[in-house]
């Protein structure tokens, strides 16, 4: 039993920690929340893709670095706390479907090129008529895997309408394809696993970084002629917090390291998701009420924390579906479809 | 918002606003943590806590 990341490991997580803090302040966030068409920018990406972070789960055979779902987890909680906007997980997920569910003609077309960071892929899973909506970073994307009755496919032609989004650092687009759409020939359930813990690696970080926030805020604030943080119902919501945001992270690495195992990880990815994306979006809200009026306010960063947070329990299978998930696996009858 | 499920995050004049606005409601007029601080010391008589 070993609960330390290894040395390597613990290096990417050093790199991107100073990278994003350096990068993605909160004046910076702001501006590509407020005035860019696509809510991140060509150059953030460029230097994200620098840092070889498109290349992480790609194999080495398709110019990618052949890391596992822990390193790309490590990546994604740093992203969550750092509430940096880019097509980066967008991508990722893409390149996931295409590595498992693709051709070897279809992985030798897409995975050098979504590795290197010269294409960018998203996912598009809501039908809407035609086409599909709620697309992140759909605007510009070279390659859009879209769902398609049971299945996947390639659209490489599409348009994009900016919808209004509730956070401004996820912005979201209707599609539709306007070329020809490839199917994808495989499985697309392990991609779905990984881009799932993904989420939940990243929902880590919105927790870590809201008790962080909460934390020091109360000590700073005064009420009383003493701190806030020396009141007993504050730090009750700072320990749930804390509590919350440990065990979020242990299940998203027990995902994690499963799936780098290559053995089956279905009921603790359900898991980890339920419990990682239910924990951030409470650790948002007890932030909030911490900060009392002045978290609640659109200037402070606190309030973006719990805009993002609240679409992570939706998707890659609701919270819903994950306890659906879980139960069966408890007790062996399937309540997902009704019978 | 859960059960518009994956539509959640798209703005909605009937949802967007009421799910951002009610997050103040256990903040404004005494947040929670000081009613619950009233009903200990006024209702239940319990010892104030400083």
């Amino acid at each position: 039993m070993n609960f330390e990341l290894t040395d390597d490991q613990q290096a990417i997580q050093r790199t991107a920690r100073d990278f994003l803090a350096s990068s993605y302040k909160a004046e910076e966030i702001r501006r590509l929340a407020y005035e860019t068409d696509r809510g991140f920018s060509d150059e953030g990406w460029q230097r994200i893709c620098e840092l070889g972070w498109p290349a992480l789960l790609v194999d080495e055979d398709h110019g990618g670095l052949g890391l596992g779902v822990v390193e790309l987890a490590v990546v994604q909680e740093e992203l969550g706390a750092a509430l940096a906007p880019s097509p980066f997980l967008s991508t990722i997920a893409a390149a996931a479907l295409i590595a498992d569910a693709g051709s070897d003609e279809q992985r030798s077309r897409w995975l050098p090129g979504l590795a290197a960071g010269e294409a960018r892929g998203t996912v598009a899973t809501l039908v809407d008529g035609d086409g599909w909506t709620a697309v992140p970073d759909a605007d510009g994307a070279d390659v859009v895997v879209v769902r398609e009755g049971d299945g996947w496919a390639l659209a490489e032609a599409v348009t994009a309408h900016a919808e209004q989004a509730l956070d401004p650092t996820r912005r979201l687009w209707s599609i539709e394809a306007t070329g020809a759409r490839e199917p994808l020939p495989g499985d697309g359930e392990r991609a779905g696993d990984v881009i799932a813990v993904a989420l939940a690696a990243e929902s880590v970080g919105v927790a870590r970084r809201t008790l962080d926030m909460a934390v020091e805020y109360a000590k700073e604030r005064e009420q009383f002629g003493r701190p806030i943080a020396s009141f007993q119902l504050v730090q009750a919501m700072i320990a749930d917090m804390r509590v919350q945001t440990d065990a979020a992270r242990m299940l998203v690495y027990r995902a994690g390291f499963l799936k780098d195992q290559g053995r089956p990880s279905t009921t603790e990815t359900s898991i980890a998701k339920l419990y990682a994306t239910e924990a951030a979006q409470n650790c948002a809200h007890l932030a909030i009420q911490v900060h009392g009026g002045s978290g609640y306010v659109d200037d402070h960063p606190v309030e973006r924390y719990y805009r993002d947070v609240r679409v992570t329990t939706l998707y890659e299978g609701t919270s819903q579906i994950q306890k659906l998930i879980i139960g069966r696996a408890e007790t062996g009858i399937n309540a997902l479809i009704p019978a | 918002m859960e059960i518009r499920g994956a539509e959640a995050p798209l703005i909605d004049e009937a949802w967007t606003y009421r799910f951002l606005r009610a997050r103040a409601n256990s903040i404004e007029g005494g947040t929670t943590e000081i009613l619950k601080n009233i009903v200990a010391e006024r209702v239940l008589g319990l010892p104030r806590m400083r």
